[in-house]
């Protein structure tokens, strides 16, 4: 006999109770063959469809489509529940003791940027910088607002700031902490802030949202401009190992004046300049630290006497060092957290 | 920001381009990056103004028209074009057979489908102007055709990034990067003379332009006066070039001469119809609460209380400094316009543009702080062009509102601080004439009759008094960042600070998350890092909720989409992804978390630190073996403070419902419950599809660890007695804990037990027990022990085992 559309109904309620019924992923996975399996009355009851007419077929065929449907993931709902109350019963009887002496096996490596932090740390310390971590969510104030940038400066275009809120957000640059230093401690305040910092930008191989800075403050009587130009040669010639050529180039940041970027000869093809060179595409150059006199403002947000006391910051990228030092040329693979990239360290 | 030398050298006649990239390397250090310097039009080869005469059908295409071009020669030239707009009496520019346009098209005498063509009429893109291929260019009638225009098209166009200055509103104009320009390779910069425009004689009654300001704290100045008998068309070719070259596509006339005047002197401008307003009434006023505009890009705007409007008596006709209306714009048709040139406070502009999502040409220079200074010469300059181009009559008096007028700044500057603050010796009326040439005058210096300051006996401090246009100039540290650009920084010498013998102070965070993060990977786990932000899908497996996680207003994506307060998921994401190169690794990570706190707004949520680490593997107890060997390191490189063991009965509450409930334990220091170390819960690994892996995981709180001591610890004295070795073979209780044994025979306090360490241990399968054998040393402080004495101390320890439930073997 053909299939009637009143032959789905009672079909379908069946197989939910079964399905429903089934306490175990065996008896559950029996019931599935029973109800959609080849046997199935489901199946014998769609064999029949062609002995109805083209209406009452796209009727009758679309119920039954919708029913098989329904049963299936009434199906898949309970074999997951299933599948974790007998992953849960099952356990009750897994004891381990997980506090006997671990098993030796091979060692692995630490991440590029701990061994490079290292470095760098130990340079800025033996020159007498404390160094100081900043935090990950900082406030407007601390972010923007100290470092002379008040709300609503067009200045603030250039940070893409992932924001929690309006007073919170993730901070921008490690200058962050420039505020907090420099109002908790009394000059000569040297000090370096490497960590972690977060824009919200588009990631390729030269751009991530997620990047190391490290800033860098110096604030005593009479430091000038010239001091800064020395203070970062003598970091970059004994980061690098060599005398590295620098060139200096104005710039614009609201919390240094004057501001400036320092740029070091290409270390790929020293200087030569050739189109395709994968370091500086042809400059010669590269921007490695942005940097500049503090600027008053922020020393007066910090109850320093401007009249008394100068200093200079910088902030640089350190991804961007360790990927000069080693010729990395994709800056994603640092937060890849692929193995074949890590343990070549 | 995109500038055109042809146009710069209207401001400084004399000067040229010898070498690109020597021009762009000089401004690099003198000013701010140039992002590219580019030569345009030198592929254009001859092109003329042809006059269209005769437009007739194609013979085989409904696109084409064939055209007869007036090119200035005795005959006209025929030529097949197909742009939608080609009509008689259209001028355009003609490319003639020989020439050639943009990208390398060779212009030839050729057949186009079946019609002879000697020449092109060209599209804008043709011509290297704008990227528009829809249309031929429209000229207005100033050049004759048959004029060579070739020559007009070659210039030097340089690009500087708008973010590069942010606080230079006067470079934004042609203007003020000559003014650098003239400063920077010494050539002399023309001072323009503006004469206000005063309406001509005329039969018609003056139009009376009233304009009220409503709020002058966010409206600094509006100045605007009317014009008549416009005739509005397509601009001269030169004018067209111009805009196109600084970025600006031609439209008409009249708004290319406001746009013109924007970017020649800084000054943002807007052409009102005059006929499309209501009454000649200007009220400059804060906007009412859902008022609402359609601006000229025919989006409409709902408009907020803070934002600035420009209305008349009707309402809003534009977003002050920001956009027009489109109801008020100037067509085709308009004769009579209204020219605005206002001064708005830079930050409303700024916060309107933002709350509008719409950003202009114009906000790019307001919301940098425009000159006040410079409105009427902005509508002295406009009249003039509109009166040259556009045949335009001044049809009012002009309006100037102006309630609180900019003081001029004075600043001392003492001479002898560039050498305090540079750390270089500049002479000093290098020093001056550097300031003079940037637009600054000195006062008190005396003048000689040539008009040439001179330079004997320049005391310090001097008085420099601030031009309008350097408003981002306030005090003395400003002039020094002037004088010490211009001078080169690259002629500032390298000095070490003079510094004091003081120590950093030690950073124990450094110090001690290198140690333990060297233990770790000494024990076979491999630091990652992993981003901060993370979304629903890695919570997923762990049966987390993301509610409990701070979100970012507006994230990256869907998987960046939280602060992440837990640092597992991330690790296990980063496991699954290695599982393609291998199935026995693991990895760890150190890095800062976010706890959600009620009052965001307020406070700044708690940050601590966490470690946590992971491994995969086959098989459950060798795989936490594994990883318990990278805790145990790490232990060790604490001195032993940190102990993983059983969980306490108070702690078990607080056991993450990821960890495997028989398979965990607990990594306390002293009493303090650091995190958790165990093998995660099968459903887990179920639901993150690892079914036939065994996956093991710790993470603790690193902030206490942190404040540890690692400089103290209490020493043993060395004893030269003999040191006895004796092993104790036990089976152990069943579910019990190794962490426990240990402790059961620490409490017993036995002086002689020097250490203890588990040597053997085996599972008997049939029986489903585990044999356990300690190794333990045994020595006197000063004595050399007796057989009885060690047999007593090796009873105490069987005691110990068998009271809490062990066997002896």
């Amino acid at each position: 006999m053909a299939i009637q559309l009143s032959d789905i109904e009672p079909l379908s309620l069946q197989g939910l109770t079964d399905i429903a019924a089934a306490d175990t992923t065996v008896k559950l996975l029996q019931v599935k063959q029973s109800l959609l399996g080849k046997d199935s009355e489901f199946t014998k009851l769609r064999a029949t469809l062609k002995d109805l007419s083209e209406e009452e077929r796209r009727e009758v065929g679309s119920s039954l489509a919708k029913a098989q449907q329904k049963l299936e993931s009434a199906f898949l709902t309970k074999i997951e529940q299933l599948e974790l109350a007998e992953i849960s019963s099952k356990i009750q009887t897994d004891f381990l003791d997980v506090t006997l002496p671990g098993t030796p096996t091979k060692a692995a490596k630490v991440h590029p940027h701990t061994q490079e932090r290292l470095r760098l740390e130990e340079i800025f310390q033996e020159m007498g910088f404390t160094v100081w971590e900043p935090y990950m969510l900082d406030s407007d104030y601390n972010n923007f607002v100290a470092l002379n940038i008040p709300d609503g400066h067009p200045a603030r275009d250039m940070w893409d700031t992932l924001r929690i809120n309006e007073n919170l957000a993730f901070i921008v640059h490690t200058s962050s902490m420039q505020n907090r230093i420099l109002s908790s401690q009394e000059p000569p305040i040297r000090a370096i802030v490497p960590g972690k910092t977060f824009r919200n930008e588009a990631t390729d191989a030269r751009h991530e949202h997620s990047f190391f800075q490290v800033e860098g403050i110096y604030v005593d009587k009479g430091i000038k401009l010239s001091d800064l130009l020395g203070t970062i040669k003598v970091f970059l010639n004994s980061y690098f190992g060599r005398e590295m050529p620098i060139k200096v180039q104005p710039t614009y940041f609201p919390f240094v004046e004057p501001g400036l970027e320092v740029m070091m000869q290409c270390p790929v093809c020293e200087g030569a300049k050739p189109l395709d060179c994968g370091g500086c595409s042809g400059s010669g150059w590269m921007e490695v630290i942005p940097c500049g006199m503090i600027h008053p403002n922020v020393l007066k947000a910090a109850g320093i006497d401007s009249n008394v006391y100068s200093g200079f910051a910088w902030g640089f990228g350190l991804d961007r060092l360790i990927m000069i030092k080693y010729g990395i040329k994709d800056l994603r693979l640092f937060h890849s957290g692929r193995l074949d990239f890590l343990n070549q360290f | 920001m995109k500038l055109s030398l042809n146009w710069l050298k209207n401001h400084i006649p004399e000067f040229e381009i010898a070498d690109n990239e020597q021009f762009k390397a000089r401004v690099d250090t003198r000013l701010s990056e140039v992002e590219h310097v580019e030569t345009r039009g030198d592929k254009l080869h001859l092109l003329v103004v042809g006059e269209i005469m005769q437009v007739a059908a194609h013979p085989s295409s409904d696109k084409l028209v064939v055209c007869q071009v007036n090119v200035g020669m005795s005959d006209l030239v025929q030529i097949v074009c197909g742009a939608p707009n080609a009509r008689v009496g259209l001028y355009s520019v003609a490319a003639m057979p020989g020439g050639q346009v943009y990208p390398d098209i060779k212009i030839g005498v050729r057949e186009v489908m079946g019609v002879e063509s000697r020449g092109m009429l060209c599209a804008m893109d043709e011509l290297g102007l704008w990227p528009d291929h829809n249309k031929i260019i429209e000229l207005d009638k100033s050049l004759a055709p048959g004029t060579d225009v070739t020559a007009m098209f070659k210039d030097v166009v340089l690009e500087i990034e708008n973010k590069a200055l942010p606080h230079r509103p006067d470079v934004f104009s042609h203007r003020g990067v000559a003014r650098e320009i003239s400063t920077i390779f010494k050539t002399p910069l023309i001072e323009g003379v503006f004469e206000i425009p005063q309406a001509s004689a005329s039969e018609d009654a003056p139009v009376n332009l009233k304009v009220e300001i409503k709020n002058d704290e966010l409206c600094w100045r509006y100045s605007a006066i009317t014009l008549k008998s416009v005739s509005v068309g397509p601009s001269p070719l030169w004018l067209q070039i111009a805009l196109a070259y600084a970025g600006m596509k031609p439209i008409n006339n009249v708004v290319d001469i406001t746009n013109y005047v924007m970017h020649d002197i800084g000054q943002p401008m807007h052409a009102f119809d005059l006929d499309k307003l209501a009454g000649s009434e200007i009220i400059v006023r804060e906007a009412a609460k859902g008022e609402k505009l359609i601006t000229i890009d025919h989006a409409e705007r709902e408009l907020q209380p803070g934002m600035l409007v420009i209305a008349d008596k009707n309402g809003a006709i534009a977003v002050g400094g920001v956009m027009g209306g489109v109801a008020t714009e100037v067509t085709e048709t308009t004769q009579n316009i209204v020219l605005e040139a206002a001064n708005f406070e830079m930050y409303s502009i700024r916060r309107t543009s933002r709350r509008l999502g719409l950003r202009s040409e114009a906000v790019t220079r307001y919301e940098k702080g425009v000159d006040p200074e410079l409105t009427t010469v902005g509508l002295a300059l406009a009249c003039q062009m509109l009166q040259d181009i556009c045949g335009a009559e001044i049809s009012s008096e002009i309006t100037d509102n102006y309630p609180n007028p900019q003081p001029q700044k004075v600043i001392d500057l003492d001479l002898l601080s560039v050498r305090r603050s540079l750390g270089v010796d500049i002479d000093k009326s290098r020093i001056v004439q550097t300031l003079e040439n940037l637009g600054f005058t000195i006062g008190g210096l005396e003048k000689l009759p040539s008009g040439i300051i001179s330079r004997q006996d320049i005391s310090t401090p001097v008085q420099v008094l601030v031009p309008s246009f350097r408003r981002d100039i306030n005090a003395e540290y400003d002039l020094l960042e002037e004088v010490g650009r211009i001078f080169g920084y690259e002629h500032i010498p390298v000095t070490a600070p003079k510094r004091d013998l003081n120590i950093p102070a030690y950073n124990r965070f450094t110090h001690i998350s290198q140690k333990a993060k060297a233990a770790l990977a000494n024990g076979g786990l491999q630091e990652v890092l992993t981003y901060s932000m993370v979304g629903e899908r890695i919570h997923q497996p762990f049966g987390l909720k993301t509610d409990d996680l701070i979100a970012l207003m507006q994230p990256i994506s869907d998987e960046l989409a939280f602060v992440r307060n837990l640092l597992l998921p991330s690790l296990l994401d980063k496991t699954q992804l290695n599982l393609a190169q291998s199935t026995d690794f693991g990895l760890f990570e150190l890095s800062r978390v976010a706890i959600k706190t009620k009052d965001l707004l307020k406070d700044i949520p708690p940050q601590p630190y966490k470690l946590a680490g992971m491994r995969i593997g086959k098989d459950a107890a060798t795989t936490y073996g594994k990883l318990k060997y990278a805790l145990d390191l790490l232990a060790a490189s604490l001195k032993q403070q940190l102990v993983i063991k059983a969980v306490t009965a108070e702690d078990t509450r607080q056991i993450p419902a990821y960890f495997h409930p028989k398979q965990v334990a607990g990594i306390y220091l002293d009493q303090e419950l650091l995190g958790f170390s165990g093998n995660l819960h099968p459903s887990v690994l179920h639901k993150a599809d690892l079914d036939s892996y065994a996956v093991a995981a710790f993470e603790l709180n690193f902030d206490s660890i942190v404040g540890l001591e690692l400089g103290k610890t209490a020493l043993r004295d060395i004893s030269n007695y003999p040191m006895v070795m004796r092993d104790i073979s036990f089976w152990q209780k069943p579910e019990s804990y190794y962490s426990e044994i240990l402790s059961v025979i620490q409490q017993l306090k036995l002086p002689e037990l020097v250490s203890i360490e588990l040597s053997d241990r085996y599972t008997d399968k049939e029986q489903n027990r585990v044999s356990l054998t300690m190794s333990l040393k045994l020595q006197g402080a000063d004595r050399t022990l007796t057989q009885a004495e060690i047999n007593d101390l090796l009873t105490k320890v069987s005691g110990a085992l068998t009271s809490t439930g062990h066997s002896l073997r």
